[in-house]
C-alpha cells in the first residue's frame, strides 16, 4: 500500500469517513504523496478565517456545491519537510484537482509504527474560537 | 482480542512478561520429590520448541497479521500498534459491534472514549441552554426564575460524569458501502494488522524473539538492520541513538512506545498502556549534535506537562576513538552470519551510556517544598 492508501484506509476504517477520493501525486502536482478528499462522520470544527482583504468569511462559503463538511487530507511521512512555499503549491494543486481553493487542509502524518497524527493547516489567519 | 476490564484484573494478578517468548512454569519442582523431577523434565521437553511470533515485512513495514503472533506480541510486553486503533488492535471487535454483527464483547478503550466525548458534549449543550436562560432572566430582573436556574445548574454539575455507560444513544446501524465490501458471507474480514515500529523490530530481532518473513523468504538480523539503519551510519546517527535508548529502557523492564503525539521520541510505561498512563516522555539527545533552543525545550515541556507527564531528556553518549568505531562498522559490513552480527551489535551498543535529565518548569511561588 502506498502512503496515500494507508492514510485513506485509516480515514475510512478508523475515523469512519465516507466518500473518500484519492488523487495521486501525478495528478495533484506539488504534493509529496498525493491528496485525499473525504467527508468526516461529524462535521469538524468550523473556523472563521480572515481573508487578505481584512473581511471575515466562513471557511466553507466558497465550496461550490454547498457541501460544508468536505475536507482535504494531505498524506505526509514523518521524514517529509514542508516549506511555506510547498504549502502554497499544495493549496493551488488542490484548486486544480478540486476546482476550488479550500480554506484549510489536514496534514496526516504517518509514523513507522503505523500511527497517523492529524493537524489542520489553515490558509491564512483564523479567528480565535469564543 | 481486546484487553477488557476483566482481562486487566486477570493480567494484573499475574507476573507480567515483557517479552513475547514462551516460558515454562516449573513451580511444581520439589528437590526431594523424584516425581516432580519427572514432571519438570517433561514440561521442559514439551516446551522445548519455541514458537516465535511471525512478523511480515512488506513495502518497508513490519507487521504481524495472524492472531497468535498479534496476541503474543501485544500481551507480552505490549509491542506494536493496531493500524486502525489507538494502540491495541481492537478494530475487528469494534467494527463487529458497530455493524451489529456481534454484541457480546466488552467495550474497547476507543468506544469508552467516544461515550465520554458524547457525554461531555451533552453537558456543554445543557450548560449553554442554562447560560442563555440566565441572561434572559437577568435582563428581565426575574429573581425567582434566576434562583431556579442556579439550582438547575447546580444539579447539572452534580450529575456530571455520573451516568457512565447508560447514556449512550442507541443509533440506527448504518452500513456504509465501505463496510459492505468487508463483509463476506455474513462474516467481517479483518483488515487490521499489528505494526511494529522500526526500533521495536530491530530490538526483538536482535534478542531473537521474532521471525521475520518477506516475499523472498526469511529476513535475518543483518537484512533487517540494513533496511532500517543501513550500514553507513555514524557514531552519532540519531536513528542509532534512538535504537540504543529504546533497547536500554526495554532492558530495564520499561514498556517503551512511540511518543510522536507528545513531541517526544518515546513514552515510558511502567507496565503497559492498558494499566496506567505513561508517566514519562523521553527525548533522545546526542551530545555532539547542536542542542535545541530553549524555546523548543519549553514548547515541548508545555505539551508534555499539559498531559501530566514528566519530560525526560535522555542523553546517549559514547567515547569512541574513531578507528574503533569504524572497525566495528566495517566488521558489521563484512559479517555474513546473523549470530556474529548480533554480537557485533551488542559490542557497538556497549560503547554507549545513557543518562537522564528531568526537565521541569519551576515556579518560584508554587514549588516551595
Amino acid at each position: 500500500m502506498s502512503l496515500m492508501e494507508i492514510i485513506a484506509q485509516n480515514l475510512v476504517h478508523f475515523h469512519l469517513w465516507t466518500s473518500i477520493q484519492t488523487f495521486p501525486k501525478s495528478s495533484a502536482k506539488g504534493t509529496p504523496h498525493g491528496v485525499v478528499r473525504g467527508v468526516p462522520p461529524k462535521k469538524l470544527s468550523e473556523t472563521t478565517s480572515i481573508s487578505s482583504t481584512g473581511e471575515t468569511e466562513s471557511s466553507t462559503t466558497d465550496k461550490p456545491d454547498g457541501d460544508t463538511s468536505e475536507e482535504w487530507v494531505l498524506p505526509l511521512s514523518i521524514s517529509d519537510k514542508l516549506t511555506v512555499e510547498n504549502i502554497e503549491q499544495i493549496f493551488e494543486s488542490i484548486r486544480s484537482v478540486g476546482s476550488y481553493r479550500p480554506k484549510r487542509i489536514i496534514a496526516g502524518l504517518l509514523d513507522d509504527d503505523g500511527s497517523v497524527v492529524y493537524y489542520f493547516i489553515h490558509d491564512g489567519l483564523v479567528k480565535p474560537r469564543s | 482480542m481486546t484487553t477488557t476490564v476483566s482481562d486487566r484484573i486477570r493480567l494484573r494478578g499475574k507476573k507480567h512478561q515483557m517479552l513475547p517468548v514462551d516460558t515454562v512454569d516449573l513451580s511444581c519442582f520439589v528437590p526431594h520429590n523424584p516425581v516432580s523431577w519427572a514432571v519438570c523434565l517433561y514440561k521442559v521437553y514439551a516446551g522445548a520448541v519455541p514458537v516465535l511470533p511471525t512478523v511480515r515485512f512488506e513495502s518497508g513495514n513490519f507487521f504481524a497479521a495472524d492472531w497468535a503472533s498479534i496476541n503474543k506480541l501485544w500481551r507480552r510486553g505490549f509491542y506494536g500498534k493496531g493500524t486502525l486503533s489507538r494502540s491495541e488492535p481492537s478494530w475487528f471487535n469494534r467494527t463487529k459491534r458497530r455493524l451489529r454483527l456481534d454484541e457480546g464483547t466488552e467495550l474497547s478503550s476507543e468506544e469508552i472514549i467516544a461515550q465520554r466525548r458524547h457525554q461531555r458534549e451533552e453537558f456543554k449543550r445543557q450548560r449553554q441552554e442554562l447560560d442563555a436562560l440566565e441572561r434572559r432572566y437577568k435582563l428581565e430582573e426575574d429573581s425567582a426564575n434566576l434562583a431556579r436556574v442556579e439550582k438547575l445548574r447546580h444539579a447539572l454539575t452534580e450529575t456530571k460524569g455520573r451516568h457512565a455507560r447508560s447514556s449512550t444513544p442507541v443509533e440506527e446501524v448504518e452500513i456504509r458501502p465501505e463496510d459492505d465490501v468487508l463483509i463476506q458471507e455474513g462474516k467481517l474480514q479483518n483488515i487490521e494488522v499489528l505494526q511494529l515500529s522500526h526500533t521495536e523490530t530491530l530490538f526483538l530481532k536482535l534478542i531473537g524473539c521474532i521471525d521475520i518473513q518477506s516475499e523472498d523468504g526469511p529476513v535475518g538480523l543483518k537484512t533487517a538492520w540494513m533496511q532500517i539503519l543501513g550500514l553507513e551510519f555514524t557514531s552519532e546517527d540519531s536513528r542509532l541513538l534512538r535504537f540504543i535508548a529504546y533497547a536500554h529502557y526495554r532492558s530495564l523492564g520499561w514498556c517503551v512506545r512511540s511518543g510522536l503525539k507528545f513531541a517526544s521520541d518515546f513514552l515510558l510505561y511502567q507496565r503497559g498502556p492498558p494499566f496506567q498512563h505513561a508517566k514519562y516522555t523521553l527525548r533522545v539527545c546526542g551530545v555532539k549534535e547542536g542542542s535545541m533552543s530553549w524555546i523548543r525545550y519549553s514548547g515541548i515541556n508545555r505539551v508534555v506537562s499539559g498531559v501530566k507527564k514528566t519530560m525526560v531528556l535522555s542523553y546517549v553518549t559514547s567515547e569512541w576513538n574513531e578507528n574503533e568505531f569504524e572497525s566495528i562498522r566495517e566488521q558489521m559490513e563484512c559479517c555474513s552470519d546473523d549470530h556474529e552480527f548480533a554480537l557485533l551489535v551488542a559490542d557497538l551498543v556497549s560503547h554507549y551510556r545513557v543518562d537522564e535529565v528531568v526537565y521541569h518548569r519551576w515556579v518560584a511561588n508554587r514549588n516551595r517544598e
